[in-house]
């Protein structure tokens, strides 16, 4: 092979130009182009600074900038890059827009806490929360005086390598826990109240995060989880009573991050979707309290100009708009230059050298091409991919609900992937259903008046279809049982009407539980639904508010096939998605929804198949069932299903003979009860 | 000239000022004396003791922080005085201004058009307004007057459009650039592909779906068939 060739073939393997856009700012694929958006990086780094030095100065900030330009990059950026700062170590903290504006403090507060829970890089189960615990807990014990000079040296040793491994390579029970436990809640007792460090200390028990994040979230601890972690068991049952306590814990947060001087960023972005005065106003709130209240933190609003300027600000409280544009940076187009770095620093990363001359385009066809005006960074990768179609032979694009149902399992797959940072989150949960009834024709009342049930949906069909989802991931008996006698009423006054009691499988109800287990008895006796998400199930309705958050803020291209240009996907293009595939695999929680309403229609196919595309369609369905699901594998039973729903009867000998005759895609796993499939490694996003 | 106004200049011209706030009068000592001025005066008192005393050299008028007394000069030529004095954002040249933030908007744009001030743009993309002392003398011109005393090119006009409509704010629309302008089609769109060539304005595609379909159709398809929704400026 000659090296042009040979050189085609690294493009055609690595595709540098396939994707562009950034909708999870912690991931980074790509290498960073540091010229891009420079200026207002380090704006953005002054800023953070500034805050550092005097935290009691007022500071927000707002970054304006269309679809494409990199305001997602920006905030990806400063995740890369907060540890590498000369003198200034912060965090960063990403808030998904808000759904419900009720809860206004208790979702900032659950964002923010998911954020600090986040893994930090090493070999060890250490979070952001570990870090800045870590440098609390040193500055104590750098002070300390030790009796026993070994363990002074093993401690001083530790802290100087790496602080946040003092929680592992200490014993967790050793007293001198207890000892730097008390020296905390005097040290900073006018600052923080000293059940913050009580349970902020037990982080070195890995056993007790769970109850941790639950606490730091003020969620309702049950019984046990408050015995473990040494504090008293408190029911917050109102709203306002849920959200002051929101506010407390924010503020002893930022207090922590004062402590050890890390300010926290906190990025609002996809400010598209708020799309209710509501939630424009609740976020207002969140950035007034951000500015007056908690001094280590410093809010970012990330948003399209045009949205800004045309729609938002007209909404806004101009108490709220003005502390915000009071830092007001514009992200700016890539001139000639810069989009040749772009697709060089590409280019190097594909081929693994920067010695490639900008091969196969050439740089003064490149200069022709991106001299004519300013441009995204999205718009400069999806021109050069578009070039590449030139000089490599790539499948035509796909239509475009296949191209959704890829972004749909990456997004569902990253879920899965890091399933403890997702929920279980009410909000997200309702948004996903809410999007089934919708396509289904229902009319959704979210306005219910009543605040454990989430909506009451109502069809005007023969016989006419009514009833109420109530969504449920309370961990407190109280709750769950006012939930649960919610839907046992509705049900008792609307003998025909549906009742759904949703509940994420991670909220369990013990079996000590006894009224509130036999009222969820009662519930379904009644005839009511209980739907308890599984790990796939919660993950897909997570997966699917998520990538609405995305489609709305443009984030998300589909390929055209006529032209071969990209453009955003729009919101219709994912209701169409949703409404072909809501009610197929792998969405088995709306499948299950769909059956108990009676809303899957069979239909038998017309038109006569030979075998051989038979097997073709069979083969490719199957590959299509397995990608999204964990592990990429499923039962045979599973994969019959899939694909009766997708209208291909076969049964399980000829699945089985297809499936044996194709091992170089399949691998087959027997388990006692059942027969599992799964798709090899070199499968994974080859086409069949 | 009274004494009180002959004091007030004076003290202008002390403090090399064209105004002050009126509550600021309550801190000088003469004048504090001769208008019987007590701190808990509200500004609607202080107004009522000092009208008594404007005759032809001072005036007082509402502005960002309420009431003020200035020079009897124009308000174009307060602008230039303090312009002059320091070139300065829109933003920060409301503030503590004896103009009300809406007027001086129309005015600032007014004195644009007719060259009266510039536009720079500092490192930051902040945008400053400065003296240009070339511009010809007159005042209170309004877009069309302005194309009677100084030709200016599609392009000035074009900026003009820009911090207009935009109230001195960056993404512009473009449809309501083409509705102030109402040019041929043909001759704003020239105007517009020529500033994108040269680098000075970026176009952006933004959402269409907020748009009426009249708005969309005032917007700009580039020449790769994006709907353009917005600009933003970038060089002078």
């Amino acid at each position: 092979m000659n090296k042009d060739a040979k050189n085609l073939d690294f493009l055609k393997q690595r595709q540098p130009f396939v994707s562009s856009s950034v909708s999870d700012p912690k991931e980074h694929l790509f290498p960073d182009v540091p010229t891009i958006n420079g200026k207002v990086y380090k704006s953005v780094i002054d800023l953070i600074r500034m805050k550092r030095q005097n935290p009691s100065v007022p500071l927000a900030a707002l970054v304006l900038g269309e679809a494409g330009y990199g305001k997602t990059h920006l905030i990806n950026r400063l995740i890369r890059n907060a540890d590498s700062q000369k003198n200034l170590t912060y965090r960063v903290a990403y808030i998904q827009p808000i759904e419900d504006p009720e809860q206004t403090y208790s979702y900032l507060l659950r964002e923010i806490v998911t954020n600090l829970f986040y893994p930090i890089t090493d070999n060890r189960p250490s979070t952001i929360m570990h870090g800045i615990l870590a440098e609390i807990v040193k500055k104590v014990l750098l002070k300390a005086t030790f009796k026993n000079p070994v363990l002074k040296n093993q401690v001083h040793e530790i802290l100087h390598n790496n602080p946040v491994n003092i929680f592992y390579e200490l014993e967790p029970d050793m007293s001198l826990w207890k000892n730097v436990e008390k020296k905390l809640k005097t040290l900073y007792s006018n600052v923080c109240p000293p059940e913050v460090f009580q349970v902020l200390m037990q982080l070195r028990y890995n056993d007790r995060r769970f109850a941790i994040i639950e606490w730091l979230k003020c969620n309702t601890l049950d019984a046990d989880m408050a015995k473990l972690l040494r504090i008293k068991p408190a029911h917050l049952s109102s709203i306002p009573a849920k959200e002051q306590a929101a506010r407390d814990m924010i503020k002893n947060l930022s207090t922590l991050m004062g402590i050890c001087n890390h300010p926290l960023l906190i990025c609002f972005d996809r400010l598209e979707n708020l799309d209710t005065d509501d939630k424009v106003n609740s976020f207002g709130r969140m950035v007034t309290f951000l500015i007056d209240d908690a001094k280590s933190m410093l809010p970012i609003a990330f948003c399209r100009g045009d949205l800004w300027h045309n729609i938002l600000l007209n909404k806004f409280n101009r108490h709220v708009s003005e502390r915000l544009e009071s830092n007001t940076f514009e992200l700016s187009g890539c001139d000639v230059d810069q989009a040749l770095e772009l697709i060089a620093s590409r280019l190097t990363w594909a081929y693994g050298h920067p010695d490639h001359e900008y091969h196969p385009f050439g740089k003064d066809t490149l200069e022709d091409i991106f001299s004519n005006r300013l441009r995204s960074s999205r718009n400069i990768i999806q021109k050069a991919n578009k070039l590449l179609r030139n000089y490599i032979d790539q499948p035509e694009p796909k239509p475009i609900i296949d191209q959704l149902k890829e972004q749909f399992r990456a997004h569902y797959q990253k879920v899965l992937d890091e399933f403890d940072r997702h929920g279980p989150e009410r909000s997200r949960i309702k948004r996903a259903l809410g999007l089934f009834f919708e396509i289904k024709n229902f009319i959704l009342d979210t306005q219910f008046g009543d605040k454990f049930i989430d909506f009451s949906f109502s069809q005007d069909t023969t016989p006419a279809k009514n009833g109420i989802v109530i969504i449920d991931v309370q961990n407190h008996h109280r709750s769950v049982g006012a939930s649960l006698k919610r839907a046992i009423d509705y049900g008792s006054k609307n003998p025909e009407g549906f009742v759904l009691y949703v509940r994420d499988e991670r909220c369990l109800l013990p079996s000590r539980w006894k009224s509130t287990n036999a009222a969820l008895d009662q519930l379904k006796k009644q005839g009511g639904h209980v739907l308890l998400l599984d790990r796939n199930e919660a993950a897909q309705c997570y997966a699917i508010t998520l990538m609405r958050y995305a489609i709305k803020e443009g984030d998300i291209s589909v390929d055209i096939a006529q032209t071969l240009d990209t453009r955003k996907a729009s919101v219709e293009d994912f209701l169409h998605f949703l409404h072909e595939c809501i009610a197929r695999e792998p969405f088995t929680l709306f499948k299950k929804i769909a059956d108990i309403l009676k809303l899957r229609k069979k239909i038998t196919p017309t038109v006569k198949i030979d075998q051989k595309t038979k097997n073709k369609m069979i083969l490719n369905k199957t590959i299509e069932c397995l990608r999204p699901q964990p592990m990429m594998m499923a039962s045979t039973e599973n994969i019959q299903a899939f694909l009766a729903d997708n209208d291909i009867q076969t049964n399980g000998d000829e699945l089985m003979t297809l499936i044996k005759r194709f091992n170089d895609r399949f691998v087959i796993h027997r388990s006692k009860t059942e027969t599992i499939v799964m798709i090899k490694k070199e499968w994974m996003n080859a086409q069949p | 000239m009274t004494n009180v106004e002959q004091r007030l200049i004076t003290l202008f011209d002390n403090q090399r000022k064209d105004y002050l706030t009126l509550k600021y009068l309550k801190k000088n000592t003469q004048l504090k004396k001769i208008l019987q001025l007590t701190p808990e005066m509200t500004n609607t008192e202080i107004k009522k003791k000092l009208l008594p005393h404007v005759e032809n050299d001072i005036r007082i008028v509402n502005g960002y922080k309420g009431l003020y007394v200035t020079r009897k000069i124009s308000d174009t030529d307060l602008i230039i005085n303090r312009l002059r004095k320091k070139p300065d954002s829109l933003g920060n040249l409301k503030k503590n201004f004896p103009i009300q933030a809406k007027k001086l908007v129309k005015i600032v744009s007014q004195m644009v058009m007719s060259g009266k001030l510039c536009v720079e743009f500092t490192e930051n993309y902040i945008i400053k307004l400065t003296i240009n002392d070339k511009a010809p003398e007159r005042e209170d011109q309004t877009l069309q007057d302005t194309a009677e005393i100084q030709p200016m090119s599609d392009r000035q006009k074009m900026k003009a459009a820009y911090d207009h409509v935009g109230s001195g704010r960056s993404f512009v629309r473009i449809h309501a650039m083409r509705d102030y302008l109402n040019w041929p089609r043909e001759r704003f769109d020239q105007t517009l592909e020529q500033l994108t060539k040269e680098l000075i304005i970026q176009l952006h595609f933004g959402d269409p779906s907020v748009l009426t379909e009249k708005q969309l159709n005032d917007s700009y398809v580039d020449d790769e068939g994006q709907v353009c929704i917005t600009i933003t400026w970038r060089h002078v």
